[in-house]
């Protein structure tokens, strides 16, 4: 089973992300910021990392400029899902090295396809 | 007689100063009031959304589930609480910013120099939506 984590400061959201990539059929990891998502991420063996943008202790930007940085996830897929929709933000994003960019809120169906099409 | 006058003009400000002040506070405090109201409606429905998914998971075999139209839309509104909050945050910002530019005002005036002044932070919303429609998808 492909493995995803799922990074957001928000329950709720960590909830719905959850439930929607589950009913799709994989195992999904949650963390509750971008400290705890790099912690996670460095001793799991993630497919995809689904994070958040504005978050405590460290935001998604950092969280994909870290995750570049390890070896094992220099071609892991990242998707930012964000309530941030600025062309500058998005811009930051990809330089960043993040795969995409999904403003929230997300429909479940139209994530479920996105992470099907990046995860290949 | 000129003193006077502007002595009178500055007690004017004053009191309206601290009108503003009474007003934001009490924005403020609203504002609070509607975060625990919206927490706990996101708790309840969240707990119920969870029963919702165990009963519907004991009906489906695991990895064949596709998300219902009815559930893709509860999933899609239950993600309210998140933008709620951010959208309440950031509002309790420009009222720090604002109380702080009052005091300035009042205050520095009389006793500061310009360097006190400092700029106003320039606070982008993190939130720009104006209802719940999903949102849109972009791959580089």
């Amino acid at each position: 089973m492909q493995s995803i984590l799922a990074v957001d400061d928000s329950a709720s959201m960590r909830q719905m992300v959850a439930f929607t990539l589950k009913a799709a059929g994989f195992n999904v990891v949650e963390a509750a910021d971008g400290q705890e998502g790099l912690d996670k991420a460095r001793g799991q063996n993630v497919n995809l990392v689904l994070t958040d943008q504005n978050m405590p202790r460290m935001d998604g930007l950092s969280l994909v400029r870290n995750l570049r940085g390890l070896p094992e996830y220099k071609h892991v897929p990242i998707l930012i899902l964000t309530t941030e929709s600025s062309d500058a933000m998005k811009a930051q994003g990809k330089a960043a090295g993040a795969t995409g960019w999904l403003v929230k809120p997300f429909d479940p169906n139209r994530l479920v396809d996105v992470v099907r099409k990046v995860i290949g | 007689m000129q003193t006077n006058a502007s002595e009178n003009a500055r007690e004017a400000a004053q009191v309206w100063a601290n009108a503003c002040h009474a007003q934001l506070s009490e924005a403020e405090c609203d504002m609070h009031r509607l975060e625990t109201l919206i927490t706990q409606t996101a708790q309840t429905l969240s707990a119920s959304f969870q029963t919702i998914e165990q009963r519907w998971k004991d009906r489906k075999a695991e990895g064949e589930m596709l998300v219902d139209e009815e559930v893709g839309r509860a999933v899609t509104a239950l993600q309210f609480h998140d933008l709620a909050t951010q959208l309440l945050g950031h509002a309790r910002k420009r009222i720090a910013v604002a109380e702080e530019g009052l005091k300035k005002l009042t205050v520095l005036p009389l006793h500061g120099t310009a360097a006190d002044w400092g700029a106003p932070p320039d606070l982008a919303a993190p939130v720009g939506h104006a209802n719940l429609e999903t949102g849109t998808v972009e791959l580089f």
